[in-house]
């Protein structure tokens, strides 16, 4: 089912990210779960604010459409999106910082009041103290 | 500015080789040398079945370089 749309099964593996000698981020694989541990959190900072940072002008016509900030509505239904095609092939994305994890999207997800907010079963926030730290 | 910029030209024209180096790496903005160490990736996409093993290096730039700051520095410091 994937496949068909262009997205890889995976069936196994490790991907390790680094900058310098400072590992930043450990993925491991797996053909149901892919587990994504966060070493280096001054590394995603200044990948999330490489996002927020406005982009170049052009001359072109619709720069003006395009140079808008991302917006929550936007972000919350593209998650949406993403957690209810994991549900419907059974797979499981974990996002952990230093080994404590902070949200599981997909099949595994069991949220208990965050459901109601995003208006699927496939988004859970495991710690809201460990997703803090990793963002102060 | 166009003054500027010739000053800088005549420094860099001038300039040892490891300055040369280092002016150009500080004009190309704050950036990350990032590493990708794939192990034994597998997965499969269109049919076909992928087996991945190695290391991709590439940099993350993360500051619109400010070269007019830089350039000001060089000339202050060796103009």
């Amino acid at each position: 089912m994937g496949e068909a749309s262009g997205i890889p099964n995976f069936e196994g593996g490790e991907v390790l990210v680094s900058t310098g000698d400072v590992q930043v981020m450990k993925v491991n694989l797996s053909r149901t779960h892919i587990d994504v541990d966060v070493e280096d959190k001054a590394f995603i900072k200044r990948l999330i604010a490489l996002r927020n940072q406005p982009k170049p002008q052009t001359c072109d016509a619709d720069s003006e459409a395009t140079s808008n900030p991302p917006q929550l509505g936007g972000a919350l239904s593209t998650a949406r999106k993403v957690a209810d095609a994991l549900c419907s092939r059974g797979i499981t994305i974990t996002v952990s910082y230093r080994g404590s994890r902070i949200a599981t999207i997909g099949a595994d997800a069991n949220p208990t009041l965050l459901h109601h907010i995003t208006k699927t079963r496939g988004i859970a926030i495991n710690s809201i103290i460990t997703a803090a730290k990793l963002v102060i | 500015m166009a003054k500027q910029s010739d000053t800088l030209q005549d420094l860099l024209s001038g300039s040892k080789r490891d300055n040369l180096a280092t002016i150009i790496d500080r004009l190309a903005g704050d950036k990350d040398n990032l590493k990708v160490n794939l192990k034994n990736v597998k997965f499969t996409l269109r049919g076909e079945k992928f087996d991945i093993n190695g290391v991709v290096e590439f940099k993350v730039f993360h500051k619109i370089p400010n070269a007019h700051a830089v350039a000001k520095e060089v000339v202050e410091k060796y103009g």
